[in-house]
């Protein structure tokens, strides 16, 4: 979930009892939490206080990290007065193979997601994965092809989609009460992959490199990759993981940030689990990264656009913090903002209801309740993995399009790029090592 | 020395010559950006002039003025004129250099970017003139602009520089003669100058006026790229270039909003004949940036040499030419050579080097020789072990960006790969080989799923969720006999089917929890059902959020009965409360407008009884239209109960939606009948939901008459900062402290929703009553980096005044 995590507000730390029932997990769901990184913080504390949830146990590459998260975890539940110590495991393999595990968070770097989904759901347990749900173009559709017959459930960790400031820029968007979308831009600040050189340092101990790795290229250790917990105050007070910006094990802010932003333009398109018809590459400086040049833009099949920014109407009119999505449409505009913020350009799209007997986007009880929910009574979620793996598509051919530096036509319904064989070669990679026949086992 | 002074000599004038027009507007050029242009100047004349040419360079803007494109042009030509001897220019700003006599004494008039009524005024200085002096200046106008015509019509030439053609072109001042010697209407600028490149497709290459400049066909330029419309039409002008649309991304907002000709013919240099002489245009130059590219230059050059009569080149129009097929790379070519120079990198180098050859490569890969040539180098570097381990890495990285073409390519680079040590380098070449190998086929097929006998009921039953032609067991067919949420999860299966049995077993369903009576509603938003049933289970929803989810799935009901059927729980007084209660959470999430249409027919004819229930609906729907009419109902209502309802539906109604045309319509009523002093405390509450001007405009006319106190009151309410010079003004003229206290405080909380502005902040540092709003004035302004100098002026008094208002109250 990257950058934007850190606007999350503070949660309340709930006072629960665990109530007396009779099984071993008090007939709760035993969670575990995979990647133990910035972003795990925030799943820590959802899963904990989730009255239905038990945080069973927990895995990371790092020894240092599953000490100290272990320590917090206790310290967490003892303030609710609980004793509860969560397990702890190096490979996640280990972790998934517990039978008495029932789902888990798999919060890793973005090269790891499909493989875990996979092996997760193959094992039978519930997942939640952080997003961009995947890396590649392929692990996308072999992670929707395992959930759909897996009878678990699958949330995408793109919690905009609980967020009622987007629901509501989406709803107006996707019922027609904008007129016809014309744009919907996306604030996402531009930054995409690059190679990164960095430089080589001994792997500090206690970390099992090879797995961090996992399924992609090898390269040496470097803090930029993983960063060693810190020794004095906030431990995860160092910088989101940088593996984020570098083209061999990220995907750049186009996934970072594009996994919650294009995703809510799909959504207000009417477009989930589709994609744009066309992208395309244009000049553009970045200014802050200079190896960056360029940008892309989406073209739907209706004419729709999906660029990056904000437009002029939301500087002058609008009061809206940074990570926002806008729909422009031929009647009206509408934006939406982390922590429930809305904006519309008129006073009665402000307070606009909708006609009865229209679909609207799907109303959220928040993003892991609506998981949790999801498991115990099958109430659809938020974020399937059909949407999760098509948002993320939106982003990743972005990417390929301006690796490749030309415009490209994108077939959603086949995952390929029309007449292109070259730009199809990057839907998908080869893996290393153990993984390298994974897809085709 | 000498060619530096001139620069700044040069810069200095073009500053001062143009400031009259639009107030703060000043031509801006730097020293270093003078320099970079008069480093651009080309070298020799295009063609030598046939006798000493003199040129009139004209840049009066009577609409917008390009500030930094005018003293470009002007810097550029001149410079050209001094060095290569090819013109004398005169600049001038003054309409009566079009004068005839005057005229006679030049070979050609330069347009430099002379916009809208060039040899008139400007919109805002014609209506600060009397009549007389208006009309005076815009027949003056037509005739100096006659005179320009005629000037060409008889041999005398015209080079129209980016917005020269932005003038005469529409409106009141369109002007068909400057459109005819134009070619074409300039409509609007599709591409600006901070989007990204665009693609420019040179289609008369063997035109004296282009050959030889650019070595490609298609050149990529940023600019602020001009749209011609209707009148424009290629059989009139010899286009030079165009832009070649499909390669030229709009990106900036205005471009994404721009339409473009369908005919996508949207050149940016042209060349024609008018009467005996001739017209040029070039469309670059919105600012200086493109006068320090030689090629511009050697362009400009020529078309002004054409239009002096000195270069000759054919006019007769040229068909539309289609563009190349390939696309200009953003990233260039990068040679081996160069990549050669990164042999003794290590790590933690060269960030940037390494990027930009990785995009080149990746960008070109489609220039099959080069390509082929990057791999054979790659190849060769690698085997033969060159260079450090780090240099070998981003080879093998590079090597995706070239791809692999045949089998014996592949077949080396395989083995290449297996002979690795850095596993780094393995990795990558491994990489390569497989996309090479295996293309992007996606290679598994969809399995269809099935149902695992070791899998519990619950797995079973979301397994049946996601797949809906799978068979569902007999055993979970008997809801009843469920637990309640595998109970809901099997509501959630049968939902997702279409078949007649489904349906049969959810119309018999009895939820046995929360979540089955949500999912029954999620059933009936699917397959559809009626509401009533999913209603007669409300008491079993507890959870406000599960509640709120229920309702939103009722309203996904398609169904136009559903609103009708709501309304009716609402007026039965036999429903139970928690049947009413979701209901009316159900009737006031839907938009009910249409239900407003005649509510108020045959209004006065009513009870009171209906006349409550009339605005109990009104204020259900609250939107403009029910704010309009129970606004009038509650003007003439004399039964106090329905005269408050009315109130009650007013105010619903403005704080929900209180659009402009309902506050004109306010006040056209005003101007006929003065509403009665109640009426206007009233209105004096609810205004400030709408916030515009003309609310702005009532609350002034009652603050001056006599509720002054009241304006003040709504006025503090405001939203955006439009109410601080009206606060500003009551709190000046106000002879007692009260008011003027009020109107300070209310100066302070529109501030803090909107930000301070300048006028006020000035007014509250000398005459701020009481230290606490001056300084919250004073923390707000300083947010205000925007207007820091201004801010920065008032900050000494108001501190003052701070310090003086707590000197006073100690004392």
């Amino acid at each position: 979930m990257g950058l934007l995590a850190a606007s999350i507000p503070p949660f309340m730390i709930s006072k629960r009892i665990f109530a007396s029932e009779k099984n071993g997990s008090n007939g709760k769901l035993n969670v575990g939490i995979v990647g133990l990184g910035k972003q795990s913080y925030v799943h820590i504390i959802n899963a904990a206080n989730n009255p239905n949830c038990v945080l069973h146990s927990i895995c990371d590459v790092d020894d240092e990290r599953l000490s100290n998260r272990k320590k917090y975890i206790e310290n967490m539940y003892s303030k609710m007065g609980i004793k509860h110590s969560p397990k702890t495991f190096k490979d996640f393999r280990e972790m998934i193979a517990d039978e008495s595990l029932d789902a888990v968070f798999i919060v890793t770097p973005d090269h790891w997601h499909a493989f875990q989904s996979v092996l997760a759901l193959r094992a039978g347990k519930h997942v939640y994965c952080e997003k961009p749900l995947t890396f590649t173009i392929e692990e996308g559709r072999k992670v929707v092809e395992e959930a759909k017959k897996s009878g678990l459930v699958f949330q995408t960790g793109s919690q905009q989609r609980s967020d009622s400031g987007f629901r509501r820029a989406a709803l107006l968007a996707s019922t027609g009460m904008l007129g016809d979308i014309k744009t919907v831009w996306c604030n996402i600040p531009p930054r995409f992959p690059l190679l990164y050189n960095w430089k080589k340092e001994p792997l500090p101990k206690g970390m099992d490199w090879e797995m961090w790795l996992g399924p992609a290229p090898y390269t040496h250790y470097t803090r930029h990759l993983l960063h060693p917990l810190l020794k004095s105050g906030d431990p995860y007070a160092y910088e989101w993981g940088e593996w984020r910006w570098h083209t061999d094990y990220g995907n750049g802010m186009q996934a970072d940030w594009g996994a919650h932003h294009y995703d809510i333009a799909q959504w207000g398109l009417n477009m989930d689990g589709k994609g744009p018809k066309y992208v395309e590459v244009f000049g553009k400086q970045n200014k802050k990264f200079k190896s960056d040049k360029k940008s892309v833009i989406y073209t739907y099949e209706n004419g729709a656009k999906v660029v990056y920014g904000v437009p002029k109407i939301m500087k002058r009119e609008a009061n809206m913090p940074g990570a926002n999505v806008t729909f422009v449409g031929t009647e009206g505009v509408a934006s939406g903002s982390r922590g429930g913020k809305f904006w519309a350009s008129t006073p009665a799209l402000r307070t606009a209801k909708v006609k009865a007997g229209l679909d609207t986007p799907y109303l959220s009880e928040g993003h892991t309740e609506n998981f949790v929910n999801g498991i115990l009574t099958g109430r659809p979620v938020v974020a399937p993995v059909e949407v999760g793996a098509s948002s993320c598509e939106v982003c990743i051919i972005g990417n390929i399009a301006y690796k490749l530096d030309r415009t490209l036509e994108w077939d959603w319904k086949t995952r390929s790029f029309a007449g292109d064989e070259e730009a199809n070669s990057f839907l998908r990679r080869k893996n290393r090592g153990e993984w390298e026949n994974f897809w085709n086992a | 020395m000498k060619k530096f002074f001139k620069i700044f000599v040069f810069a200095a004038a073009a500053m001062s010559a143009s400031a009259p027009l639009f107030g703060a507007l000043v031509d801006k050029l730097s020293a270093n950006e003078a320099e970079k242009i008069c480093s651009a100047t080309p070298k020799n004349p295009a063609a030598t002039p046939k006798k000493e040419r003199k040129a009139l360079m004209y840049s009066k803007t009577c609409s917008y003025r390009h500030v930094s494109g005018i003293p470009a042009a002007k810097l550029a030509m001149v410079e050209m004129g001094d060095r290569l001897g090819v013109w004398e220019i005169d600049v001038s700003e003054n309409p009566s250099d079009f004068e005839k006599e005057n005229l006679k004494k030049y070979d050609f008039v330069i347009l430099n970017n002379s916009t809208g009524m060039c040899f008139g005024a400007s919109s805002k200085e014609l209506k600060s003139m009397s009549p007389e002096e208006s009309k005076a200046t815009v027949e003056n106008s037509k005739r100096l602009l006659g005179n320009l015509l005629e000037f060409v019509k008889n041999g005398g030439g015209v080079f129209a520089i980016h917005a020269g053609v932005d003038a005469y072109r529409n409106g009141d001042i369109k002007d068909p003669g400057f459109i005819e010697m134009v070619g074409g209407n300039f409509l609007y600028h599709p591409w600006t100058i901070d989007g990204a490149p665009a693609t420019i497709f040179v289609e008369d290459e063997t035109s004296p006026i282009t050959k030889g400049i650019w070595d490609t066909p298609t050149f990529r330029v940023e600019e602020e790229i001009y749209m011609f419309g209707d009148d424009f039409s290629r059989d009139k002008v010899r286009v030079l270039m165009r832009v070649d649309a499909d390669k030229s991304p709009r990106t900036s907002e205005y471009g994404l909003k721009s339409e473009i000709r369908k005919d996508k013919d949207i050149p940016l240099a042209w060349i024609k004949k008018y009467g005996k002489g001739r017209f040029a245009y070039g469309g670059f130059g919105h600012d200086w940036r493109n006068y320090a590219n030689p090629k511009i230059q050697e362009l400009y050059l020529r078309l002004a040499q054409f239009a002096a009569g000195d270069l000759d080149a054919d006019t007769a129009p040229l068909k539309m030419k289609e563009a190349p097929a390939e696309r200009i790379p953003l990233s260039p070519k990068v040679c081996t050579k160069e990549i050669s120079t990164l042999s003794k990198m290590k790590e933690g180098e060269s960030d940037e080097k390494i990027n930009d050859i990785a995009f080149g490569i990746f960008a070109n890969s489609g220039d099959l020789a080069y390509s082929q040539k990057i791999r054979n180098f790659i190849f060769d570097e690698i085997s033969s072990g060159n260079g450090t381990e780090t240099y070998r890495e981003y080879l093998a990285e590079f090597l995706l960006g070239a791809g692999l073409k045949d089998s014996k390519e592949i077949e080396n680079f395989s083995k290449l790969a297996k002979s690795q040590k850095n596993r780094a380098v393995k990795d990558r070449l491994d990489e390569a080989v497989a996309r090479a190998k295996e293309g992007g086929k996606i290679l598994d097929k969809e399995k269809p799923g099935k149902i695992c006998k070791n899998w519990s009921d619950e797995r079973t039953a979301r397994f049946l969720i996601d797949n809906p032609e799978a068979e569902i067991p007999s055993r979970l067919k008997n809801l009843d006999g469920l637990s309640p949420n595998l109970q809901s999860m099997m509501i959630y299966a049968l939902a997702n089917r279409s078949d007649e049995e489904s349906g049969k077993i959810l119309g018999k369903a009895k939820p046995k929890g929360e979540a089955s009576v949500v999912a029954l509603a999620y059933a009936a938003a699917k397959r559809g059902s009626d509401v009533e049933k999913i209603l007669g289970f409300a008491e079993k929803l507890k959870d406000p959020k599960m509640r709120q989810i229920a309702v939103a799935y009722i309203l996904e009901i398609k169904s136009d009965k559903t609103v009708e059927i709501l309304r009716g729980i609402l007026r039965d007084n036999s429903a139970s409360r928690d049947r009413k209660q979701l209901a009316s959470e159900a009737v006031s999430a839907t938009d009910l407008s249409y239900l407003g249409k005649g509510l108020f027919d045959n209004y006065e004819s009513k009870s009171p009884a209906e006349k409550m229930e009339i605005f109990k609906l009104a204020v259900l729907i609250s939107n403009a239209e029910m704010f309009d009419s129970s606004f009038k109902a509650m003007l003439g209502e004399k039964d106090k109960k329905v005269s408050n309802a009315a109130k009650r539906a007013v105010m619903k109604c403005a704080s929900q939606n209180f659009d402009d045309a309902s506050v004109e319509k306010i006040a056209v009523e005003m101007e006929k009948n003065p509403y009665p002093p109640e009426v206007c405390k009233f209105l004096l509450k609810i205004l400030h939901f709408n916030g515009g001007e003309a609310a702005l405009e009532i609350v002034e006319k009652f603050a001056s008459e006599g509720f002054q106190e009241e304006a003040v009151e709504s006025l503090g309410k405001w939203r955006s900062q439009n109410a601080l010079p009206v606060l500003v003004e009551i709190a000046k003229a106000a002879n007692d402290k009260r008011t003027k206290i009020l109107a300070q405080i209310g100066m302070v909380e529109v501030a803090q929703r909107a930000k301070i502005d300048i006028p006020t902040f000035g007014y509250l540092a000398e005459n701020a009553l009481r230290a606490q709003e001056l300084e919250t004035a004073i923390v707000l302004a300083n947010k205000r980096t925007s207007i820091a100098a201004k801010r920065d002026a008032i900050m000494p008094q108001a501190k003052k005044r701070v310090a003086e208002l707590k000197a006073e109250k100690g004392n």
